[in-house]
């Protein structure tokens, strides 16, 4: 069984997107999206100038993350390395395309469903190699079994010495450069422009690329595609929804099981927080672009993505709200008793799972670090906090005073914490790769400064503080606390969910 | 075989991996009986299906994998039709709808080998371009107004072969004019011209290679060069041949093989080209200074004797030089030697440093990069700096001193002749030339023009009075491509002059909408042709065939014409052109009937498939007897198999033997080498035999050109460092005067005709670029508009600000910029914007009203196009330049460019053509007319397509 891989010869790349028309053409790729491309930067300055091209394509990697993170195994890897897709399973999450850290996976507009380059494998069926190794005027890439050190791949990158994109995520890649610059293979070294020297960049992908600085000097990408971002408002919203919903019902079962008596902690907060949780689930299934199709994570998940262990968290998690629910309406205190330990882990489960898959979409570095994980579950907390704060002085209910107090307090000490998470992470954390860091001064300085200073510090953290300062903990100055919090926390999500994936990955 | 120059230790060179590998080899192997033909069995995968699979191959289909699904292809060999480059392709036909799937390569073609540029697969686009014309259409209101209705192709026929008859009849034939964009084929518009009778052949040559076809001419009698880049040591390109322009795809094959086994490439060129940054050397020179740097280089070549002595000797004329520049010196070779390096002793690297900008120290390593290399010295310029400066033509005639010098004319490594590697079969029953000549297409103020002044037919229409009866413009698309556009539409407009126009065309275009007809002529699977082109030191022969009708055909179908087989009602030039002249001369009475007459059943109507079947029986050496090793006819086996090589390994034809039977009475000059026989030069001496020589009158490398001392040009007899008419010095930067270089080319794209979308996704744009230094001196970044005014006009489009470029230059891409009058129709939807046309009083006023946008059509993709800008037209505001020798359209301009002015908004043009007509006047002062010795027109021994008879020659008076 061959090991297939791919050594592309950088001398040899003259930058005649031949291969791009190639793989247009062997798999009928709509406009606007790409299996394989050539990005072409220049450096220097005149008249030491020069121009460098680099194809990419899918580097079918050994441990492929878009194969870990895909809910359905609808991405799975051939015993000859080969990573292919089942388009028949794709349900649209685009987590494969959070999750790649070279930007090879797209929605192909015809069907909804993901798409990559699979080293045109219907042609391997033949006989016959990829289209674009047969096109390539030069013939720079050289295709074939890197396991058989007679194979011609196997030599030339005895030989020669070959390079990879992006080592350092540890994908283990199967695309063998042969002389590519620094400049080239690294997609944060060269500026970004919207406009190429023979084109545009959609005008979508234009607002999310950081604004041009135009020094020429510096490296700079003169041909590039774009790709769109995989996640946005619904994801942001889902994580609003998510995190009320989780932190509602845990911190509703943990006042109830505190002994406070009023209905505020045992029915109604779990109640919206059901209704929250299910606005969670139309937002994660009308986000995906085959909605119809959700159920498959149900019927045959992928146990290695933290997707599909959150989906069954978050159904387990909705089973155990509306069993509570119930108990609470029939007055089955007993049945309670028991379910508060599954209810409580639950919720937390589903609170923090986003965490780790997060981290999972490992193309993104602003989402890895456990402190991401353990602010998700501040967030929720805080959330939480914030919307039982909201419903305590709204309803009629008993010991509001004691509640709002109690919820005052829990509340201070999230927004404490998540301002220590803030300035810890964001502010003083250097994590050593230049995406972190990239991400973290477009989160700083760049166009998400607004939502990050404005809205997560000070509507999210300062005011409330201030406020609870001033007029103590509970009263209405916890609510207005609360709701501040609750805005600042809805902008930190979305200026973390857009920040991450604002940074180039190609 | 495939990347074995990549594997190749760097240095070494083992010949015999390289070159043309036997592709049948590394062809699947035949899958064993009662098996399919999945050939993963021993798990070699192969790049090609081999020839005795292409009836019946299978495939999965991508957009079902995982799951099997088989599709069962015939795979039929044609040519692609964008570049000239004819490289060899195979359609993919499915056998179950009949319908073309794919394109790839085809791997039996010795210039292509399998692999296409980009522009090579995207031919599938231009098949189902929504946007192409499928009918026969005829305007229905004014010429330009946009009013079509369809018609038949008997209609169309019967009209324009009526007005033909006409002006034969009344003995107008140069009235009837075929202008060619691309020929894409050899000889049957020739003959066509020929027995029309008619010196009415146009084409583009003049706004394209002109100046570096008689820089070349000159030497050797040839006007394009045939450089073995893969066995080079040296490639010095004043082109950008790795990138695109002519037969990119096979020569940047090549020039890679070379460079990653340690051949050295050098570019001259003042902006940072693909070529350029691949280059070990580039060397950005300012416009028109090339000279100074060629001159530079060959000047070291003589004081460091490191040129070829034995061959210069034998080879150049440097007897006829001394007698003509130097009668007092005694005939010697030494005294050459000696004169020639007083010629350019003014030469030296700093001078050049000081004239070009490029430091001398460059210029040394290029000079001494040149020498090493020695026989294995390839060059090339095809456009470039010949075609952009005035004097462009003595900086090709510089270029080829170099190899000459050295001796690498024809060698292993070495820069050979086109002549020598295009094989043009016979034709069947060739016409004589025309009898009277075109003074519209090669007045007399340009005698030495190389091809016709065809830019400058709106102005020679408007200024002497010609007429057109018949006007076919063919695949070219002259309003847009063109410098002064407005012109041309002026002229076409003229229903007077312009008798009937006729635009053969796959697609709309902007000088289809000023046509009478617009037929559709088929693209590369759609249409016959033949084709060959110099490569590399081989001559090979392709076949460019109608993949559906020969499909059909293999599966028992009959057809008259491919018409029947191809999308919609689009038809193939040949069929069209055999159909047209037996309606001209229906009973044989004006003597063009007769030529369209079958070979086979005298006195019938040949058809395409005779014609090309007597071509391949008697025109093509080898062919029968390969074919017939296989048991099929010659056009069986074209048919089959798509191209044929006739020789490989072809070098230094001029050392060629004269046969002994051709000596018979010839005589050799002791002192010259000239073999003579009954007065004229036949041959040549060399190294003790008499030999064919170069095409030239001497038989030798014209150093010293009689010609042009004949025909009032002494001052450039030589090569020599003239300067261009953008001269750097000459530029005023305090008036924000930079020198725009607008014609250079992208890979993606070829002139008009790639407006495909898998191609326009790519290149959409032609932004304005600007050095770095410039942009901040102008005050303008990347993205802002700024307004470049030329003499006669102005245009307003965005900059790009670069270091890829000459301070002092600016350059925008040909190809982008494309317009229509119509919302609909008048250009592709997806490459064109919308403008607004007003004119007063020769003032013309274009403004864009959008770009690009999404639209719906057959094609779901046609609603996804999210680029808008779309380029400007930079060409309409281009005064005609032509060249007062090569008769080569100087494409630089000398321009004023600003940040542009509120209310000025992107794709704004404005011109003036009477300061255009203006223009031509001024330049066409500097022309040196006719008549030349013997009161001719032109010299004979020029190369003239479709060459009128002898007395034709004969100026009048």
């Amino acid at each position: 069984m061959p090991k297939y891989a791919m050594a592309i010869d950088l001398r040899a790349c003259i930058g005649c997107h031949a291969c791009t028309i190639a793989c247009k053409s062997e798999h009928d790729i709509p406009i606007g999206v790409w299996r394989c491309w050539v990005k072409e930067v220049e450096k220097g300055a005149f008249p030491d100038t020069r121009r460098e091209f680099l194809p990419v394509l899918c580097n079918q990697c050994d441990d492929a993350p878009c194969q870990n993170i895909c809910p359905t195994r609808a991405l799975f890897r051939r015993q000859d390395g080969i990573v292919d897709l089942d388009a028949e399973w794709c349900i649209g999450c685009k987590s494969c395309m959070a999750a790649c850290p070279y930007d090879q996976l797209f929605i192909d507009p015809n069907t909804n469903t993901a798409e990559k380059c699979n080293f045109c494998a219907n042609r391997l069926e033949s006989g016959i190699e990829p289209a674009c190794v047969v096109v390539c005027p030069t013939q720079c890439r050289v295709f074939g079994d890197v396991e058989d050190p007679s194979s011609k791949i196997s030599k030339l990158t005895a030989r020669e010495p070959v390079t990879v994109r992006k080592p350092e995520y540890n994908t283990r890649p199967n695309i063998y450069y042969v002389e590519g610059s620094r400049q080239l293979l690294d997609p944060t070294h060269a500026g970004q422009s919207g406009i190429y020297r023979q084109g545009e960049m959609d005008a979508d992908r234009k607002e999310a690329m950081p604004p041009w600085e135009n020094k020429p000097g510096e490296s700079r990408a003169v041909y590039d595609t774009f790709h769109k971002t995989p996640w946005g408002e619904k994801i942001e919203l889902y994580l609003m929804a998510k995190g009320m919903s989780t932190g509602l019902f845990v911190l509703g079962l943990l006042f109830w099981w505190h002994d406070f008596e009023s209905r505020l902690f045992s029915l109604w907060m779990p109640v919206l927080a059901g209704l929250l949780l299910a606005a969670t689930g139309a937002l994660l299934v009308t986000d995906l672009k085959r909605p119809e199709r959700f159920y498959y994570i149900l019927l045959r998940p992928n146990w290695r993505s933290w997707m599909a262990w959150g989906t069954w968290f978050i159904a387990a998690n909705g089973a155990l709200v509306a069993l509570w629910v119930i108990c609470d309406i029939l007055g089955a205190w007993g049945l309670m008793e028991l379910l508060f330990w599954p209810g409580v882990i639950s919720g937390v489960l589903a609170s923090i799972y986003t965490g780790f898959f997060f981290a999972q979409a490992s193309a993104r570095d602003l989402w890895k670090g456990s402190e991401n994980t353990l602010d998700i579950g501040i967030q929720s907390g805080l959330k939480g906090a914030a919307a039982a704060l909201f419903l305590a002085a709204l309803l009629p209910i008993s010991g509001r005073a004691d509640a709002l107090a109690a919820l005052g307090t829990v509340l201070g000490v999230l927004i404490l914490l998540h301002a220590c998470v803030l300035a810890f992470s964001v502010l003083a954390h250097r994590s050593g790769s230049t995406a972190h860091e990239r991400a973290i001064e477009l989160l700083v300085r760049g166009p998400f400064k607004s939502d990050f200073w404005w809205g997560a510090v000070v509507l999210g953290c300062v005011l409330p503080l201030l406020i609870i300062g001033w007029r103590g903990l509970g009263g209405w100055g916890s609510v207005l606390a609360g709701v501040l919090a609750a805005a600042g926390s809805y902008y930190w999500d979305r200026a973390w969910v857009r920040a991450g994936q604002a940074v180039p990955l190609s | 075989m495939a990347a074995d120059h990549l594997l190749a230790a760097r240095g070494a060179r083992d010949i015999s991996s390289l070159g043309r590998p036997d592709l049948l080899a590394r062809a699947a192997a035949p899958a064993p009986a009662g098996q399919q033909n999945h050939t993963n069995l021993n798990g070699a995968l192969a790049s090609y299906p081999s020839p005795d699979k292409w009836d019946h191959w299978t495939e999965f289909e991508s957009s079902q994998w995982p799951r099997k699904v088989q599709r069962n292809y015939m795979l039929v060999p044609t040519l692609c039709f964008n570049c000239e480059a004819g490289c060899g392709l195979l359609a993919y036909v499915d056998k179950d709808d009949l319908k073309i799937r794919k394109i790839e390569g085809n791997p039996l073609h010795p210039a292509s080998r399998g692999r296409n540029c980009a522009k090579g697969w995207v031919t599938l686009n231009q098949i189902y371009d929504p946007d192409r014309i499928l009918y026969p259409l005829k305007r229905a209101g004014k010429r330009g107004e946009g009013k079509w209705v369809r018609v038949s192709w008997d209609e169309a026929l019967d009209d324009i072969a009526a007005r033909m008859r006409k002006a034969i009849q009344e003995d107008r034939r140069n009235e009837i004019m075929y202008h060619v964009g691309r020929p894409g084929e050899d000889g049957f518009m020739f003959r066509t011209l020929a027995a029309w009778g008619t010196d009415g052949h146009n084409s583009h040559t003049n706004v394209c290679s002109s100046s570096a076809r008689l820089g070349q001419f000159l030497w050797n009698g040839s006007d394009r060069p045939s450089p073995d880049f893969t066995n080079a040591d040296a490639i010095l390109l004043i082109s950008s041949h790795l990138d695109t322009g002519h037969y990119y795809n096979p020569t940047a094959q090549r020039i890679i093989e070379a460079q990653v086994q340690g051949a050295k490439l050098i570019v001259i060129d003042p902006r940072l080209s693909n070529t350029a940054a691949k280059a070990d050397l580039w060397l950005p020179a300012y416009s028109g200074t090339e000279g100074a740097l060629l001159l530079a280089i060959a000047r070291h070549l003589l004081e460091t004797e490191q040129y070829d002595a034995e061959f210069v000797r034998e080879w150049f004329n440097w007897a006829d030089y001394l007698r003509a520049a130097h009668p007092g010196d005694a005939v010697t070779f030494e005294n050459f030697i000696r004169r020639l390096k007083e010629e350019y002793a003014q030469f030296t690297f700093p001078y050049a440093e000081e004239e070009t900008g490029v430091p001398a120290d460059l210029i040394a390593q290029a000079a001494q990069t040149v020498a090493r290399a020695g026989k294995r010295l390839c060059v090339n310029v095809w456009r470039a700096a010949a075609t952009g400066n005035l004097h462009g033509w003595q900086i090709a005639r510089c270029l080829y001193f170099l190899p000459s010098l050295t001796g690498a004319i024809g060698t292993v490594g070495g820069t050979g002749l086109a002549s020598w590697h295009k094989h043009v079969p016979a034709h069947p029953n060739p016409a004589p030339g025309p009898g009277k000549w075109s003074e519209l297409l090669y007045p007399r103020e340009y005698p030495l023009a190389f091809f016709e002044m065809s830019f400058l037919m709106p102005h020679l229409m408007k200024d002497k009075g010609h007429r057109v009866e018949v006007y076919f413009t063919r695949v070219y698309n002259p309003v847009w491509t063109n410098p002064d556009g407005f012109m041309w539409i002026e002229m076409l407009r003229d229903e007077e002059k312009m008798g009937c126009h006729v635009a053969l065309t796959p697609t709309w275009s902007e000088t289809a909408w000023f046509a009478d007809y617009i037929l559709p002529m088929g693209v590369a699977t759609e249409r016959h042709d033949n084709q060959s082109q110099e490569t590399h030191p081989a001559a090979w022969v392709g076949f460019r065939q109608p993949v559906l009708r020969v499909a059909r055909e293999r599966l028992g179908e009959k057809f008259e014409t491919s018409r029947e087989a191809n999308p919609g009602e689009v038809w193939e030039e040949n069929e069209f052109l055999i159909e047209l002249s037996w309606r001209v001369d229906p009973d044989g009475s004006l003597g063009v009937r007769g030529y369209f007459e079958s070979p086979y059943r005298p006195g019938q109507k040949i058809t395409v498939e005779e014609y090309y079947r007597w071509m391949f029986e008697n025109g093509v050496p080898g062919l029968p007897e390969a074919a017939a090793k296989e048991g099929l006819t010659p056009l069986e086996y074209m048919r089959r198999y798509g191209v044929f090589t006739v020789k490989d390994g072809i070098y230094e034809i001029h050392m060629e033997e004269i046969p002994a039977e051709k000596m018979q009475g010839a005589e050799a000059d002791p002192l010259t080498g000239a073999v003579r026989k009954d007065g004229q030069v036949i041959g040549h001496m060399s190294q003790g035999k008499p030999r064919e020589g170069f095409a030239t009158p001497s038989k030798k490398l014209e150093f010293f050109s009689p010609t042009m001392a004949e025909w009032k040009w002494e001052d450039q007899a030589l090569p020599r460092y003239e300067k261009t008419h953008v001269y750097w010095r000459d530029l005023d930067r305090s008036q924000n005067e930079f020198d725009l270089l607008p014609n250079y080319r992208l890979p993606t794209l070829i002139h008009t005709r790639s407006a495909v979308k898998w191609l326009y996704e790519i290149t959409h744009n032609n932004p304005l670029w600007v050095h770095a230094g410039d942009a901040r001196r102008l005050g303008v970044r990347t993205g802002d508009l700024v307004r470049v005014e030329t003499e006669i006009g102005r245009f307003v489009t965005r900059c790009w600000v670069t270091e890829g470029l000459k301070p002092g230059i600016v350059a925008m891409a040909h190809h982008l910029g494309r317009w229509r009058l119509h919302e609909e129709m008048g250009a592709p939807r997806l490459a064109s914007s919308l403008v607004r046309l007003e004119e007063s009083g020769g003032r013309f006023q274009m403004r864009q009203v959008h770009g690009a946008e999404p639209f719906k059509s057959q094609d779901p993709d046609t609603e996804r196009i999210w680029w808008r800008e779309v380029g400007v037209n930079q060409n309409l505001t281009f005064p005609v330049n032509p060249d007062p020798v090569s008769g080569m359209h100087c494409w630089h301009q000398r321009v004023k460019v600003f940040k542009a002015d509120r209310g000025e908004r992107y794709g704004d043009i404005q011109v003036d053509t009477a300061k255009s007509f203006e223009h031509y006047k001024k330049w066409m002062e500097m022309a040196r007319p006719a008549p030349g010795p013997g009161g001719l027109r032109r010299p004979l021994w020029f190369f003239r397509p479709n060459r009128p008879q002898p007395e034709a020659y004969k100026l009048p008076g």
